[in-house]
């Protein structure tokens, strides 16, 4: 940074709010957000409640969703990627992975299916050229979400090492596994959730966090909604109850 | 009750039978009424032009006429707007007439507004057989947020026929001297308000602002004159409605 | 195309706008689905006026504390690995951004949506420095595509109909296919993608900064943002000095109120926060974030009369239901900033000579205002405009003064008013024809033309309200007797 520009800058802006000799404040108090009608809303709802209104705005939305339970998981996600025509699926090396053993069940799944699956597993170490490539021509991408909000229908999806930013966004299909202890009714929470992440340790905040709510859209050509513009075309949400 | 009545320079000069609607439903409702001869104009036209320095004449001038009435009842909502709402910001320069304007400011109503709100009355025991429907002026309505009076009164007039007009909400276009700077987009905006107004199948448009009433009438005769719309759709202050028996 | 992008005389613009009937239906037709969708969700929630307030106060504190929050922003978006950049104008902006694409020897770069670009004239800059530029948004691809400015600042490609559309596709990109806009948003898909995996460099805007931890978010539905920061190597991001929010809870509220005001939904598809590059050891992402805060005439606003005017979220509410610009569309208003917003801030920046037609372009019915989800008076703000030209700078025509200086004086003075209302009617009642109204050659009088062209006019009447009420008065006194 340059700081004598930036030393400019904002004594310009200093001077323009009328600071006295045109001196940028050290210090100002934090916006009081606790009277914001975000803190009390949606109080009151029930565990079941909340989900209940995940799965309703999926269907406002048009957004696939399925449950099931842990055990239950790696079926529910070949069934999701048979749903949507198989193909080549790339997916994550987060823990969720290994603790699902869903990389030995891929591997177990390309043996028997004649071809109708193929599996990429997203690999840091294999270089950016690689880990893109496969990506882009995958036609289904599976990750694990942090946590989920309710009143849209919202995967909050981080990227990290094991699980890039591309795996949600260059496959036609995206297959989203939330858990559904971690859906919460609004963003307000998600919001100060991070900001608590944030606040513990800066350095271990994500480049990217994505708020995902369906599949990618446009309404440009005559206001004509069109699903899939330049991210994904369709998307199902795994909602595991652990 | 003594009330001072605004009448609006547009009444005056060329809806006069309006402003003596406006009286006799007044006075029918025991009001005693007092109308200042030295009364022009509330300066609106000329602010809303940017020529806050010359509209202060009028101002002053309708201040002087009102500041010590107990009510002031204004036949048009924008005036009224501009009374209440407007005069404050264009003399914070002036404390004393600030202070004179705030003063009239706590005790100007609009017309209906003051019937409901102040005087308590919605059935003012009008009598009107014909098919009405009404436009909401902006600053009347959404800007000094009477909503509901005009329509408490109307739906108490026996054999009326109310029609709710679609998107009644919007504009009519007349926004005081744009009907003349702008006359390109004033008339496609006035002609897509009376197309509306026609298509609800109302002989009558009310309203409670005489200047969009008169913008909105000089297009309705234009078209039924052209022959784009079938009838003559009539125009009347909601005052002339409420002075029907 | 920088900020103003047509300088013909405003009537001259305006004109050829009312007569483009595609582009009034389109508009028309865009103002009620917009109508529609932002009522219905906004009456989902009935604490909208208190978040409304909220958002307006959030960007007052900001506002208010402008130097701090930037300079909290730059600090915290350094600490996170990006490299912060200040640019004092337009010309400053395209350089910074200029040498870096030098820097990395870039040919091609990819853009989401970014109307501060616009504001800048980013494009032509580097177009001249023979650099590629591809617009990936459908609307803006589908602009730079047919080399058209945008009517609207969320949906600017309204003014096309789909089978233009078509015909432009296959004029320029040899497509193939019908008008169905799937189809022709699938081929973009396909022909954007190319670029989007190719492109050096990519270039986003930003909604929100987040102060406390030097975040820029994007907002997006088409996912063009996703790609521009997660698959080239190289990121620069242009944010306007004022779209700076303290924190993450911030978003939360001015989410709330972007959404549901921009496009009548209650989220985006995506969502995008970004807090400096890739991290160490990740295979996509940035490996080099560049932020360019740019000021362009904001810190002239700051502090002042319009200071208000920099709340804005750049959200198009007041568009969609301004009344004016349901007729004119954005075109009308001849600058990337068009209705009631670039009414008030297209003066701001390029000052009255330039755009002093615009605040005239309203009636001041106040929809704006309503419906702006941070509050902004915007009415106001163009009374406040009027006002300065015409009482400070005096920048209107000597004519128009006069007229108004002595109108004045008549409708401040009874006894003026009364002579000339007089005269008036005489000469009305002279000319008028057998209905009562002015006659037709009225058309040609100036001001007076303005209305007879389209609309009847009566005569003033001899006998005003106050002439028939002294009558009513003294008959009340006789009969009291």
């Amino acid at each position: 940074m340059d700081e004598a520009k930036r030393k400019q800058f904002i004594s310009r802006l200093s001077r323009a709010l009328g600071r006295d000799q045109a001196l940028c404040p050290a210090y100002v108090e934090d916006f009081d957000y606790s009277k914001g009608p975000q803190e009390t809303m949606y109080q009151d709802l029930s565990r079941d409640q909340v989900i209940a209104m995940f799965k309703a705005e999926c269907d406002k939305n048009g957004t696939k969703y399925v449950n099931t339970t842990p055990d239950k998981l790696g079926e529910t996600i070949l069934a999701a990627i048979a749903d949507w025509g198989n193909g080549k699926v790339v997916f994550p090396s987060t823990k969720e992975v290994e603790e699902y053993k869903l990389k030995e069940l891929f591997a177990k799944d390309a043996e028997t299916n004649n071809g109708e699956r193929t599996y990429f597993q997203w690999d840091a170490s294999l270089g950016r050229q690689a880990c893109i490539d496969n990506t882009a021509n995958a036609d289904i991408g599976v990750t694990f979400a942090s946590c989920g909000i309710a009143e849209t229908a919202t995967v909050v999806q981080e990227s990290t090492v094991e699980s890039g930013r591309a795996i949600s966004l260059l496959p036609d299909t995206h297959i989203a596994v939330v858990y559904t202890d971690t859906i919460r009714p609004r963003m307000t929470q998600t919001m100060e959730m991070l900001q608590e992440r944030y606040n513990a340790d800066p350095s271990a905040f994500p480049g990217n966090i994505c708020l995902i709510s369906g599949p990618s859209r446009t309404a440009d050509i005559e206001l004509v909604r069109v699903d899939g513009a330049h991210g994904p075309i369709q998307c199902t949400y795994i909602l595991v109850d652990r | 009750m003594k009330i001072h009545l605004f009448q609006q320079c547009l009444i005056d000069m060329f809806y006069p039978h309006v402003g003596m609607a406006g009286v006799h439903v007044l006075e029918n409702l025991g009001c005693e009424l007092v109308v200042p001869k030295k009364q022009v104009c509330c300066g609106q036209m000329f602010t809303n032009s940017g020529y806050n320095k010359a509209a202060m004449d009028a101002i002053k001038n309708t201040i002087e006429c009102f500041e010590n009435s107990e009510y002031v009842v204004s036949m048009s909502g924008s005036c009224a707007f501009a009374i209440r709402d407007e005069y404050h910001h264009f003399l914070k320069d002036e404390p004393e007439w600030l202070h004179r304007a705030e003063k009239l400011s706590s005790k100007i109503y609009e017309f209906t507004e003051f019937i409901t709100d102040v005087l308590g009355v919605e059935d003012v025991g009008a009598r009107f057989n014909e098919s009405v429907t009404y436009h909401t002026s902006c600053h009347v309505t959404r800007l000094m947020g009477v909503k509901e009076p005009p329509f408490k009164l109307l739906r108490n007039v026996k054999d009326i026929n109310l029609i709710e007009l679609p998107r009644a909400d919007r504009c009519c276009g007349f926004g005081g001297t744009f009907s003349v700077k702008n006359p390109e987009i004033n008339e496609v905006m006035t002609r897509e308000k009376a197309l509306e107004i026609a298509s609800t199948g109302a002989n009558v448009i009310s309203g409670s602002d005489q200047a969009c009433l008169m913008n909105i009438a000089g297009m309705l005769d234009r078209l039924h004159k052209e022959g784009v719309i079938d009838r003559r759709i009539k125009v009347m202050h909601i005052a002339e409605i409420l002075n029907c028996r | 195309m920088s900020l103003i992008y047509d300088n013909r005389p405003y009537k001259t613009r305006i004109k050829e706008c009312l007569a483009d009937d595609f582009k009034v239906a389109a508009i028309k037709k865009a103002q009620d689905v917009f109508y529609d969708k932002r009522n219905s969700v906004v009456a989902e929630v009935p604490e909208w006026l208190d978040f409304r307030a909220e958002a307006a106060a959030i960007r007052d504190h900001v506002l208010n504390n402008l130097d701090y929050y930037v300079n909290q922003f730059a600090d915290n978006a350094e600490k996170a690995g990006a490299k912060v950049h200040f640019a004092f104008d337009d010309k400053e902006a395209n350089q910074i951004a200029l040498n870096i694409l030098r820097e990395k020897e870039a040919k091609m770069i990819v853009k989401s949506k970014t109307i501060l670009t616009e504001e800048i004239g980013l494009n032509e800059v580097l177009e001249e420095a023979g650099i590629e530029v591809n617009e990936t948004d459908l609307a803006e691809f589908i602009l730079q595509t047919a080399v058209s400015p945008p009517s609207h600042i969320v949906v600017p490609g309204l003014h096309f109909e789909r089978n233009r559309i078509r015909e432009i596709f296959a004029e320029k990109l040899g497509y193939t296919g019908t008008e169905n806009p799937e189809e022709m948003t699938h081929f973009v898909r396909g022909y954007v993608r190319e670029r989007f995996l190719k492109a050096d460099v990519g270039v986003n805007g930003c909604n929100f900064a987040v102060a406390a931890s030097g975040t820029c978010t994007i907002v997006s539905n088409e996912g063009n943002g996703r790609m521009a920061s997660s698959i080239p190597k190289t990121q620069i991001v242009f944010l306007g000095t004022e779209r700076i929010v303290p924190d993450f809870k911030a978003l939360d509220v001015m989410m709330e109120m972007l959404n549901r005001s921009a496009v009548g939904a209650k989220i985006s598809n995506y969502f995008s926060m970004m807090t400096g590059p890739q991290r160490s050891g990740e295979a996509d992402g940035p490996e080099e974030m560049n932020i360019i805060i740019i000021d362009n005439g904001r810190s002239g606003i700051l502090g002042g009369k319009f200071q208000e005017m920099l709340r804005c979220i750049r959200c198009g509410a007041c568009m969609n239901i301004c009344p004016v610009y349901r007729h004119i569309s954005g075109h009308g208003y001849g600058s990337v900033y068009p209705g009631p917003m670039g009414a008030v801030l297209t003066p701001l920046f390029k000052g009255y000579e330039v755009a002093g037609d615009l605040p005239y372009a309203s009636t001041l019915c106040g929809a704006c205002t309503e419906n702006c989800p941070v509050a902004i008076p915007l009415h106001e703000l163009l009374m406040e405009h009027r006002h300065i030209m015409a009482d400070i700078e005096k920048t209107r025509p000597k004519a128009e003064e006069a007229i108004f200086t002595a109108a004045a004086k008549v409708f401040g003075n009874s006894t003026l008013f009364d002579l000339g209302t007089k005269a008036g009617a005489l000469g009305m009642n002279l000319i008028s024809n057998n209905e009562g109204n002015m006659p037709k050659w009225t058309q040609a009088v100036p001001v007076m033309g303005g209305w007879t062209k389209s609309k009847e006019m009566g005569s003033l009447k001899f006998k005003k309200f106050r002439d028939l009420y002294a009558e009513h008065e003294k008959n009340k006194k006789k009969e009291n007797k």
